[in-house]
């Protein structure tokens, strides 16, 4: 279980309190610059907070040497550049400890094909695959147990919907097994479809934490995102969100 | 792995006969002029290319990772420079001490210069909250500048003895350091190498940038200065038993990258080892003009230039 009590940083997130716990799905919402990837650092222990507090487990998260932290929680940074030619397999294996692949998160993302290939000549959609493999591989045996905390800053982007829908099944299978999951993006209706909990953010306070149908109303969204939000039914009673100017 | 294992031990294997080889080369064990010219001779030459080469191919290979720029060698981001400048105050205002202190003194001063000078690019680093490698590379150029500027500004204020020194100092020798003197750099050297050797599982993590290696369990805020010291003190040493040596810490990791992969641990080990192996061939090209002290330098970049272009090429196809 992961709390955060009054954490405030700079100008980014101020006096924010949350509580995430065993096989929460949150997806975490919010127009550019509301202060998500912040969070997201906060909440991965990489920044600490200039005022508040943060738990994980129990334990203050700055209590944890950075090798145990690592083998618990994982984060996917939104990018990711590296001036050397590594081949996906040795950006897999240096930060895997040479696991293999799993094959429920290579169905998921299908990265076996471009194995030998270098990392910085692959498509944009690609390299989000391969990222996102390598940030759950890390903690790839603390998921199998269940007590994983995955954070992952917009791992959609650049994803094919084919891709965006196997890769949040995925999660969501994952989370299932008691890990804890919070991920930024931008996709309205694969938030309705797979979070369990949206925390919605703005000018880096969250205005809402709650279930997909309390926070993804039209007037809420309306208001935070500065644009125009339709809410339809379809004949299978999905809810689908239509966003325009 | 296996096979990586195996090219550290054939490395390992051809680095001692070569050591052996130039060591006994044309010398009878039985004549005692010719045991003196081993001992005092051959064994400083052959010593002092294992742990110059070593030294400076290991350290460039991890300020390369480290300040994320295949570009870093120790004559590119202003340590070496750093130790000429002190070096050259050294000979220039101490042209008039005695032959001891000129022995001492000179490693002494280029080492910590060294030190400053790479404390000065981690400041500058840190400044540029070390995301930034072309950042540091550029800083070291200043630095390389200045310090060059300096140096010519000594040059109105010597003698011309001073100046020969100098000169030649700094186009880099490995038949200056005195046997004393290599052999109090061997221990420490060998105990820094090895320790920067290990370090591969960590520095693999840091490709992908510190914030990733933070991530993935490194602790940045200690590993950082720690390795920076051991490189700049590796350097200090090289610098000041050998002068400014060209190019070796460039080429040697640019050359097994490009054939090996990017895996720190063997790249590490490795470029240890080839570094000193390169130097023990420059020995032995360099004593093809008979007699003549050729300048290490000359022959580094001679040698190193046509491979590392190569190099360079086949990396950005690959």
């Amino acid at each position: 279980m992961l709390r955060a009590e009054g954490i405030s940083l700079a100008n980014r997130v101020s006096d924010l309190s949350i509580d995430l716990i065993s096989s929460d799905a949150v997806h975490l919402l919010g127009p550019n610059g509301s202060g998500k990837s912040s969070l997201l650092n906060l909440l991965a222990g990489l920044i600490a907070p200039d005022k508040g507090n943060l738990w994980l487990d129990g334990r203050d998260l700055t209590h944890y040497a950075p090798a145990e932290l690592a083998s618990q929680r994982c984060l996917m940074e939104q990018s990711q550049q590296s001036v050397f030619a590594l081949t996906v397999k040795e950006s897999l294996n240096f930060f895997c400890a040479e696991r293999a692949v799993p094959e429920s998160l290579e169905q998921a993302l299908n990265i076996a094909d471009f194995m030998q290939r270098p990392l910085n000549q692959l498509s944009g959609g690609e390299q989000r695959r391969v990222q996102i493999a390598r940030c759950l591989m890390q903690v790839w045996p603390a998921i199998e147990q269940g007590r994983a905390l995955l954070l992952l800053d917009e791992p959609v982007q650049g994803l094919d919907f084919s891709h965006q829908h196997r890769l949040c099944a995925l999660l969501n299978r994952l989370t299932q097994m008691g890990n804890m999951l919070v991920m930024s993006h931008h996709q309205l209706n694969l938030a309705e479809r797979y979070a369990s909990r949206i925390w919605l953010m703005h000018q880096g306070q969250l205005v809402a934490d709650d279930v997909p149908e309390q926070v993804l109303t039209e007037p809420l969204l309306t208001q935070v995102f500065s644009c125009n939000v339709r809410i339809v039914t379809d004949t299978e009673q999905n809810r689908l969100i239509q966003t325009y100017l | 792995m296996f096979y990586r294992t195996r090219l550290l031990s054939l490395l390992f294997v051809i680095l001692i006969t070569l050591a052996l080889f130039v060591l006994l080369r044309d010398l009878q064990l039985t004549d005692a002029v010719d045991r003196q010219i081993l001992l005092h001779l051959r064994l400083p030459l052959v010593l002092c290319a294992i742990l110059v080469g070593a030294s400076l191919a290991a350290s460039s290979a991890l300020l390369q990772v480290m300040l994320r720029n295949p570009l870093a060698d120790p004559g590119i981001i202003g340590i070496t420079s750093g130790a000429s400048l002190f070096a050259a105050i050294y000979l220039l205002m101490g042209g008039s001490l005695s032959a001891a202190l000129l022995q001492y003194g000179l490693p002494l001063f280029s080492f910590i210069g060294a030190l400053l000078s790479t404390l000065l690019i981690y400041l500058i680093a840190r400044r540029l909250s070390l995301v930034s490698g072309s950042g540091v590379i550029l800083a070291g150029i200043a630095i390389s500048t200045l310090s060059g500027g300096v140096i010519a500004w000594l040059y109105f204020f010597t003698d011309a003895q001073s100046l020969r020194n100098l000169t030649f100092w700094l186009l880099g020798s490995l038949h200056q350091a005195s046997l004393k003197l290599v052999l109090m750099a061997t221990a420490p050297v060998c105990v820094l190498l090895l320790y920067l050797v290990v370090q591969g599982r960590a520095l693999n993590w840091l490709y992908l940038g510190q914030r990733s290696a933070h991530l993935a369990g490194l602790d940045i805020r200690r590993f950082y200065p720690r390795m920076l010291l051991a490189s700049a003190f590796l350097v200090g040493v090289a610098v000041s038993l050998a002068g400014s040596i060209a190019f070796v810490g460039l080429l040697v990791p640019h050359l097994l990258r490009n054939f090996f992969g990017y895996d720190n641990r063997f790249i590490l080990p490795a470029s240890a080892l080839l570094g000193a192996i390169l130097l023990l061939l420059v020995i032995l090209v360099s004593d093809l003009f008979g007699g003549v002290a050729v300048p290490v330098s000359m022959l580094t970049a001679t040698l190193g230039g046509p491979v590392f272009l190569y190099s360079v090429v086949k990396l950005a196809e690959r």
